[in-house]
């Protein structure tokens, strides 16, 4: 029984242990000194290089953020690390319009080719005229 | 004496008639559901043509509008007809309910590709937009045809 409940106890520990480290390492904050720091002008070069158009270029949470559009076109926000100008975060900024967007085109009928033009020709009577279909639940 | 023009005109009035009458053919369509233990089903009733596209609707069941995203296919392919829904609602169908719709029907649809089909939807349940299409053919009246997941049959009647 006692042995029982040192494993119980092993294994919280080591479950707590793990939760408590978990945060640390979700974090996207950079923690490199001043001194290491490269040159914003080292940041516009980079961005060159990949083809990007910057928009903006700031620090935050103790890195790089770079707001622009990509070689593609699509708009973005970058997180780098200042000191190795490695990518840390990217997110595309208008990926949730888009995906809006893209949600209004379904719902709206006149984008979907197969309803454009051939609806209900109302020219062509489904029903006898001055009848309308009856429904009845049992 | 005065008889027969009477006569005549009914005569006549009958000829005249008789090819409207030709036209039409009233289809008696009846859905049976199953009992899937769930909320009464939203159900769309609705024609499309040999080329699959929307024809008409029928019947539709369940009465709350937001839900009809949940019948697919049909609130898809009906989405261009400002009438769908004119005097062609009703309550939603319960688990193991049977419903019965009526339609006086265009001759010409009959045995010209048109196919009958079913969009089905319950509350908390997965949708089953298309559930069931069984062609509009004199063939097929009065055999009874089995839904993908919220229909235990469907038969329809040509009279």
């Amino acid at each position: 029984m006692k042995h029982h409940h040192k494993i119980l106890g092993s294994s919280l520990l080591a479950l707590s242990a793990a939760l408590a480290a978990a945060p640390a390492l979700a974090s996207d904050d950079c923690e490199v000194p001043v001194a290491r720091w490269q040159s914003r002008e080292a940041v516009r070069q980079m961005a060159v290089q990949k083809g990007w158009e910057v928009q903006r270029l700031k620090i935050d949470d103790g890195c790089y953020e770079v707001r622009g559009t990509d070689a593609e076109g699509r708009g973005f926000k970058a997180k780098i690390d200042p000191e190795t100008l490695e990518v840390i975060k990217l997110k595309q900024r208008d990926r949730k319009a888009d995906q809006r967007g893209d949600r209004k085109r379904e719902r709206d009928p006149m984008h979907d080719p197969r309803v454009r033009g051939d609806t209900a020709s109302p020219d062509k009577p489904l029903f006898t005229p001055g009848t309308t279909p009856r429904g009845q639940i049992e | 004496m005065n008889q027969k023009p009477v006569l005549t005109a009914l005569i006549a009035a009958a000829v005249l008639a008789s090819p409207a009458l030709a036209q039409s053919r009233e289809v008696n369509i009846t859905t049976q559901l199953k009992n899937y233990g769930g909320d009464g089903a939203y159900l769309a009733v609705y024609l499309t043509d040999a080329q699959g596209a929307y024809a008409g609707t029928l019947w539709v069941a369940g009465g709350k509008a937001k839900y009809y995203k949940h019948l697919a296919d049909w609130n898809r392919l009906s989405a261009g007809d400002a009438k769908r829904l004119a005097g062609v609602t009703g309550a939603s169908v319960g688990a193991g309910r049977k419903l019965t719709v009526t339609a006086d029907l265009a001759d010409a649809l009959i045995d010209a590709g048109y196919e009958i089909r079913v969009d089905a939807a319950v509350e908390d349940m997965r949708d089953s937009p298309s559930e069931l299409r069984v062609p509009l053919t004199t063939d097929n009246a009065g055999k009874s045809q089995a839904g993908k997941a919220y229909i235990q049959s469907l038969t329809y009647q040509l009279k």
